[in-house]
């Protein structure tokens, strides 16, 4: 990512911005200290992927933003017949060892353990910040493997301000996004929406089995700003979306044929932000937030033309509140906050069958409806020793009600001995509190022998983490970096398939404390700007995994991964973009190996007057792509798609 | 729900089919030529078989004991070897919770992983019918191998044939609803045939309790009867109980009529594919053409009691025990083990004399 951060998106791009245009200012980040930092002078190493960079990237959702994002690994097919799921790995962790925020609220609703970042639209984001390694002491748990703050873009434009988007793509794709907004002074609102929907994808000839399943989406957003004092701001934000997949399988009933199985999943998902910024003299302000989230998803499996089949019910909730402190001392910055959540989810699986006293349904909790409280305390130091030299100890303490308390202290330090070096190391404790699923869960497979229960007296997962790079900058149009990390990660937890506990003729697997774990990795970057006609980077990451009970590598974790990106400007006003990413074989299991792959995806565009840009790209030019039913193939479920679309915005005059 | 309800039915055929699509696979991994580099962890158990009787074997530590007392209530043993039969203390054969799976490559001896294993097999009746159905990993799909069986009751004999697993009720494919055909083959010939459809063997469903009722038919009569496990152990109202996967025969561990039965087409080897391209309409005339004289000699017998172990750890062609591992649970539903039979010594046609066998605790 910083990629194009350096080579070509230096520049603070709002959806207000004109198509196209760039502003040649560095990008401020926030997410790795909770304080504004450029980014290329963060303590903490954050990646940014402007709104620009996510359109540059063919990019929907999410997940496809930060599909080809260096360091950053997006595994689209890993929960199967959903296939949209989009599981991030950062530094070798996955699932929920990576913590997702949006506008600095963590997301809630995962499918499987992992946040479905496809789910999220791209309508309303100005950026997305990427903070790799543990980062515990400001976020708490989950945030192991790093964090992704999905940022929401706030009107620049004074006056009325208005954009849309309409894309076409291959399997009857179409993407409509759109968005208005007025702002006069410190006061504003903006409304968003965005809509989404592609075909499915056939497994393969002969069958009417799906691989990919049709998909849609849709999404509302509204947010809104206003001044109730000199000093004090208050901004609401609120979203819904609606996400479904239509999945369809068969099964062949030997001697009666074929039968379809409808597998529709619909999601939705409200989250309701409040927050009161409470500025003080000497650049020192107050943050008070509140937020609630509520996520229904019903997923369901049903024989055409019958009620014969299954459906499960998930709802999830997460109310919080924080306040935050900053207070600027000087060359000192301090980051005081608590925080308080109160977590709610419980699932119900209710089956139909056939019997012979007729259809029969009945109901199951597979989630024992769990209620979690945690309240955290955390602080933090910003000390700018001199102007070489930053120093940032932080520490957070969470009290949860399951399991006590956990402390996570991080010292980062960033040191210039140079105008054009840069050396950064931070040291720093994760962890990662069991989840409702692993406390609570019974996934009730008696009549196959086996039931998976939850365990609630697992501990949080733990770890340390390293990381630590240098960066040289010779000119402001080149750039080099070279870092690494490694962490360590224990009381991982899962179900322990060696130690079940039998009744009768029923085992009980259950999820345990059992894990240890070490990931390593290397990251080497290079990026230049000639003029401002060619921009180009070059990532390479070297990643190693080892789960140290099982003796082996993490599965699914390409060690060798090379991501080059040009940005050019061609004749006739014609912006092209290229991105490659090649991934070497990985490690699945003593037997299997999943094949390395190369994706290529190209992009043209050119402005159509001040305020609008026709484009049109192909994903995936290869056309490599999975192999339905080999287990665990890393490459992108879909083959190549071609996409062409339209945008305009048209704005105000910006302030 | 129809896949689940036949990976239920279909432990014996996972054991079977798990690597391989050829129903001779039922003999296990690489049955051919084991050298037994996996087996070179954990203890060394040396286990004598003698012709007759049982000689029991205890995981943690891997240990030959002698059970005080009447065995079968007893905790102390976990395996139990018999001739050529291996059972655990649980289910049908003991009061314990042992249970096992297998064969699974032997590769998981070795590395410990179990991951693969879906869940563990008590010990359970079965007979002639143990193998009437091949199954399909990929599609979790049971299909009738047609074979043609005979059952005897009372100087009576019938052909039977199963048709299929699947039947359609509610607008929906539904497992374990058999359809078959039979025949009574009489002194005068072979009489009319007659189809059975809908015999439910669903067992309540997925949620139902281990005594939900299921049907049991009557040869004679075409009587059907909705009877629980324990019922049917007692009653003499059935010849064929149809449970789930499993086609119970009235007699011996099966129950009290003395009814026997004989797969006339045991000693068949089919692959899958063979298999799956059969139909009720094709196999027809081999049913049709099974008379009294096809089953001269032939040894009828009620049920026996099986494990995972059944038929699956020897290979009949050499005699040696299959290259696989096993993975089982102690009788005290505590812990898991890793099984590897390296050898037999001395073996007889009743015994392998001496099994030599690796044990050690599995890891998920």
């Amino acid at each position: 990512m910083l990629t194009l951060a350096i080579a070509s998106s230096v520049r603070q791009s709002g959806a207000d911005s004109p198509p196209g245009r760039a502003d040649k200012i560095e990008e401020i980040v926030v997410t790795g200290t909770r304080t504004p930092e450029r980014s290329q002078r963060a303590t903490v190493k954050t990646d940014v992927v402007t709104r620009d960079e996510v359109e540059r990237r063919g990019a929907t959702n999410i997940a496809e933003a930060l599909s080809t994002q260096p360091g950053v690994r997006v595994d689209p097919g890993a929960y199967g017949y959903l296939g949209g799921v989009g599981a991030i790995q950062i530094q070798g962790f996955d699932l929920q060892r990576v913590l997702i925020l949006e506008d600095g609220e963590p997301v809630v609703g995962d499918v499987g353990g992992a946040i479905d970042l496809s789910a999220i639209s791209t309508a309303d984001v100005e950026r997305i910040e990427v903070v790799t390694g543990p980062a515990s002491s400001l976020y708490g748990s989950n945030a192991i493997g790093g964090v992704v703050n999905i940022m929401s873009a706030t009107p620049r434009a004074s006056g009325p301000a208005a954009g849309a988007r309409a894309e076409g793509r291959d399997r009857h794709g179409l993407l409509l996004q759109g968005h208005g907004s007025y702002r006069e002074g410190k006061t504003w609102m903006r409304l968003d929406t965005d809509f989404f929907r592609r075909d499915g994808v056939a497994r393969s000839a002969g069958v009417p089995d799906l691989h990919l399943p049709a998909t849609s989406r849709f999404m509302l957003g509204a947010r809104g700003g206003v001044p109730i004092a000199r000093n004090i701001d208050v901004r609401v934000r609120a979203r819904w979306s609606r996400h479904r997949f239509d999945g369809l399988s068969s099964e062949l009933a030997p001697g009666l044929g074929r039968y379809l199985l409808d597998e529709p999943s619909e999601t939705d998902r409200l989250a309701v932000h409040f927050v009161e910024n409470i500025a003080f003299a000497g650049g020192s302000s107050l943050r008070l937030t509140m937020g609630r989230q509520w996520v229904d998803n019903a997923a369901s499996s049903i024989q055409r033309g019958s009620s014969v089949g299954d459906r499960r019910e998930r709802r999830q909730g997460l109310q919080s509140a924080e306040a935050i402190g900053t207070v600027a001392d000087g060359g000192r910055t301090w980051v005081v906050g608590s925080r308080a959540e109160v977590e709610h989810i419980d699932q119900t699986l209710r089956t139909t069958e056939s019997l012979s006293s007729g259809l029969t349904t009945h109901s199951q909790a597979e989630l024992v409806p769990q209620t979690l409280g945690r309240a955290a305390l955390y602080g933090q130091l910003q000390w700018k020793v001199h102007d070489a030299l930053t120093i940032l100890p932080g520490v957070r303490g969470e009290t949860n009600l399951h399991f006590g308390t956990s402390v996570t202290p991080r010292l980062a330090t960033s040191y210039r001995p140079m105008q054009k070096i840069q050396l950064r190391f931070s040291f720093g404790s994760g962890f990662r509190a069991p989840s409702a699923k692993e406390l609570g869960f019974l996934f009730d497979h008696s009549s196959l022998g086996y039931r998976v229960v939850g365990n609630p007296d697992l501990r949080p997962e733990t770890s340390w983490g390293a990381n630590g790079d240098v960066t040289f900058q010779p000119t402001s149009a080149s750039i080099l970096r070279g870092g690494a990390f490694m962490n360590w990660v224990r009381d991982l937890i899962d179900v322990d398939l060696a130690d079940a506990s039998a009744s009768g003729s029923v085992v009980d697997y259950r999820y345990k404390n059992f894990g240890k774990a070490r990931t390593f990795g290397v990251q080497m970057f290079g990026s230049i700007r000639v003029g401002p006609m060619l921009h180009t980077s070059l990532t390479y990451d070297y990643l190693f995994t080892r789960d140290d009970v099982a003796g082996r590598p993490f599965g699914g974790r390409p060690p060798h991964t090379l991501t080059a990106s040009v940005h050019a400007l061609l004749l006739g006003g014609i912006e092209a973009d290229m991105r490659w990413r090649t991934s070497t074989d990985a490690f699945v299991s003593e037997s299997i190996r999943a094949p390395g792959y190369t994706t290529i995806d190209l992009r043209l565009a050119r402005a159509v007057g001040a305020r609008s840009q026709v484009y049109a790209g192909v994903l995936n030019v290869t056309d490599v792509h999975q192999i339905p039913g080999r287990v665990g193939d890393l490459r992108p479920p879909l083959g190549r798609a071609f996409y062409v679309g339209f945008r305009s915005d048209w704005s105000g005059e910006e302030e | 729900m129809m896949r689940r309800f036949a990976a239920v039915t279909a432990v014996l055929a996972l054991c079977s089919f798990a690597c391989s699509d050829s129903v001779d696979s039922k003999l296990g991994p690489d049955a051919a030529g084991p050298d037994n580099r996996e087996f070179d962890t954990g203890v060394e158990l040396r286990v004598p078989v003698a012709d007759e009787g049982r000689t029991f074997v205890k995981l943690s530590p891997p240990s030959i004991v002698v059970p005080a007392g009447d065995p079968a209530p007893s905790l102390d043993w976990d395996l139990a070897f018999e001739g050529f039969d291996v059972f655990t203390n649980g289910g049908a054969s003991g009061t314990g919770d042992a249970a096992a799976f297998g064969p699974l490559d032997a590769a998981a001896f070795a590395t410990g992983d179990t991951s693969q294993v879906p869940f563990l097999q008590e010990d359970k009746t079965g007979g002639a019918f143990l193998d009437w159905y091949a199954y399909e990993g990929d599609t979790h799909a049971l299909f009738s191998r047609y074979h043609v069986y005979g059952v005897k009751d009372a100087g009576r004999l019938w052909k039977v044939q199963v048709l299929g697993y699947y039947g359609q009720r509610d607008g929906a494919a539904v497992a374990a609803l058999y359809s078959i055909r039979c025949a009574e083959i009489g002194s005068d010939g072979v009489g009319p045939t007659r189809d059975e459809a809908l015999l439910d063997g669903s067992a309540g469903g997925v949620a139902a309790s281990p005594t939900a009722p299921n049907d049991c038919l009557d040869l004679a009569s075409g009587a059907r009867a909705m009877l629980t496990p324990d019922a049917a152990r007692i009653s003499h109202a059935w010849h064929l109980c149809f449970r789930r996967a499993s086609i119970a025969v009235n007699g011996d561990t099966g129950g009290p009529r003395g009814a026997s039965a004989v797969d006339l087409d045991a000693a068949r080897t089919e692959t899958l594919a063979t298999i799956k391209a059969k139909t009720a309409e094709t196999e027809r005339p081999a049913f049709d053409a099974v008379t009294a004289a096809a089953f001269d000699g032939k040894a009828f017998r009620g049920d026996r009691v099986i494990s995972a172990f059944s038929d699956l750890w020897v290979d009949p062609k050499s005699g040696a025990p299959v290259h696989a591992a096993w993975l089982i649970r102690d009788a005290l539903g505590r812990q898991q083990f890793l099984l590897g039979f390296t050898s037999f010594e001395n073996a007889t046609a009743k015994s392998p004399a001496t099994v030599v066998v690796r044990i050690k605790p599995a890891r998920g």
